[in-house]
């Protein structure tokens, strides 16, 4: 089925909408979850209410693509979930994610504080903008996807060792052009 | 930064990038970023209602009507034959490499015995969409055609008064800018700047992503490249039973105007995306070896 035709469907309030999603996108939002929340109750839970947010948010939405949007809803649940969980439950790949730019944003040892959303937001889009497609598929698979370097190197065809370093250059990169932007890292 | 900074900013990361990741890229499956950066033309992007490849290929310089351009796209979306070096240390890359390259040796093949007959069909809008050359020989098809229309137009005619208004959503994160020129964008910024808000519709003209015969049967999804306007689709997994071994086929395209209600507000985003008119247009195509 067609993420037209499963639209469709979620526009008719069929329930057979969410069966629909799952079994096209289902595959993608368990991922997404289970890298973030790395605990299979809370994934599982999650992934329940990504499907209840997606009944609730089409109609009137008609998104596309439809899988950027389910994952996104998803991973929006899931960090919220990860942050409002104690940190001995923390032990996902999303946690290790987040140390590596932890650390490297912290290393410029600026002063810390609460950055504008709207700011971050257009700092964040402007860097990815500056990346070549493939640094930009590493940067987004391994931080916003949370996936393991493993799984981001046989996406990519590529090692995990050559990824790591690829990552590290990316993160610095990421460092300087906040600080260029004269945002506080 | 604080670890909750951090998952915000990357929560706020553009769908258009979120979609690009969405997939495996085998534009990767080349060496380092030195070898990448040559093949930037070829950045993969995903039609997500086709489930199909798009590969975009920008400044090659194929010129429609001097030859097959199903056969030099296939020749630009070849890669050079692994080494021996990148077979020991990356055989998966290397064995991806080699299925890519014979992929596009077939597509190659079927570009030079297609029929480059054009065929086109006028809408009363006068976009024109053009099938400039087939191949299907019963089992095989792979086609290539180019639509003449309208870039993506911008009518400011839309507010709180239009019917459509109710409709709107917030989609703070949305990049509803991607297909507009830098003018266009600019002439929104500066109407959002003086007035602290702005409503517009972006209607863009496209072809939908179901290509099908007469009785209905979708003959998708495809794998796509598009060179210079030229679009090529070849199936991803061989045509459906229907389709096989027939003498000719009519296949049925149809041409969409896609509509986007974009209402800005200060730092807010509201959008609202209707279901697509489209026009059907029908193409009779042959069986190359029952000529």
């Amino acid at each position: 089925m067609t993420d037209e035709e499963i639209i469709n469907l979620f526009f008719e309030r069929s329930e057979q909408a969410i069966d629909e999603l799952a079994r096209q996108h289902g595959g993608a939002v368990t991922r997404v979850v289970r890298n973030i929340l790395g605990n299979e109750q809370d994934a599982e839970e999650c992934v329940n209410d990504t499907y209840l947010g997606v009944w609730n948010a089409i109609p009137p939405h008609r998104p596309s693509p439809l899988r950027t949007f389910v994952c996104r809803i998803a991973r929006n649940l899931a960090t919220k979930k990860y942050h409002a969980n104690t940190a001995e439950k923390r032990n996902s790949q999303y946690d290790l994610a987040l140390d590596e730019l932890a650390e490297t944003l912290a290393a410029a040892g600026g002063v810390e504080q609460e950055l504008e959303a709207q700011e971050l937001r257009a700092a964040i889009n402007g860097f990815l903008g500056t990346l070549s497609a493939a640094d930009r598929f590493l940067f987004l698979r391994r931080y916003w996807y949370a996936e393991s370097v493993k799984d981001v190197a046989k996406a990519a065809h590529s090692t995990a060792g050559s990824v790591a370093v690829r990552l590290f250059r990316i993160r610095e990169k990421l460092r300087l052009y906040l600080e260029k932007e004269g945002l506080p890292v | 930064m604080k670890r909750e900074t951090i998952t915000r900013m990357l929560n706020d990361i553009d769908d258009r990038f979120v979609s690009e990741a969405a997939f495996p890229d085998p534009a990767s499956a080349r060496e380092g970023p030195e070898r990448i950066k040559h093949m930037k033309k070829k950045r993969i992007i995903t039609l997500a209602l086709a489930a199909a490849l798009i590969l975009a290929l920008g400044a090659a310089a194929y010129a429609a009507g001097l030859g097959s351009a199903i056969a030099e796209i296939a020749r630009e979306l070849s890669h050079s034959v692994p080494d021996e070096e990148m077979r020991k240390e990356r055989p998966e890359a290397a064995a991806y490499i080699d299925e890519w390259n014979s992929r596009m040796d077939e597509w190659a093949e079927m570009g030079e015995n297609s029929d480059k007959t054009a065929q086109s069909a006028v809408l009363p809008d006068g976009t024109t969409i053009t099938l400039t050359e087939n191949f299907y020989d019963g089992d095989r098809l792979a086609l290539s055609y180019v639509l003449s229309a309208e870039g993506p137009r911008i009518d400011y005619d839309f507010g709180p008064d239009h019917e459509c208004f109710d409709l709107l959503t917030e989609s703070n994160g949305l990049a509803w800018y991607q297909d507009l020129s830098e003018t266009q964008y600019l002439e929104i910024m500066a109407k959002l700047k003086l007035r602290g808000k702005v409503g517009f519709v972006i209607r863009t003209v496209g072809v939908g992503d179901h290509v099908r015969l007469a009785d209905g049967t979708d003959i998708g999804p495809f794998i796509g490249a598009e060179l210079d306007g030229n679009t090529v689709l070849v199936p991803q997994n061989g045509l459906p039973e229907a389709a096989k071994g027939q003498d000719k086929l009519e296949l049925s395209f149809v041409v969409k105007t896609y509509e986007a209600y974009i209402w800005l507000e200060g730092d807010q985003v509201y959008s609202y995306y209707p279901v697509a008119d489209g026009v059907p247009v029908s193409f009779e195509i042959f069986n190359n070896t029952s000529k």
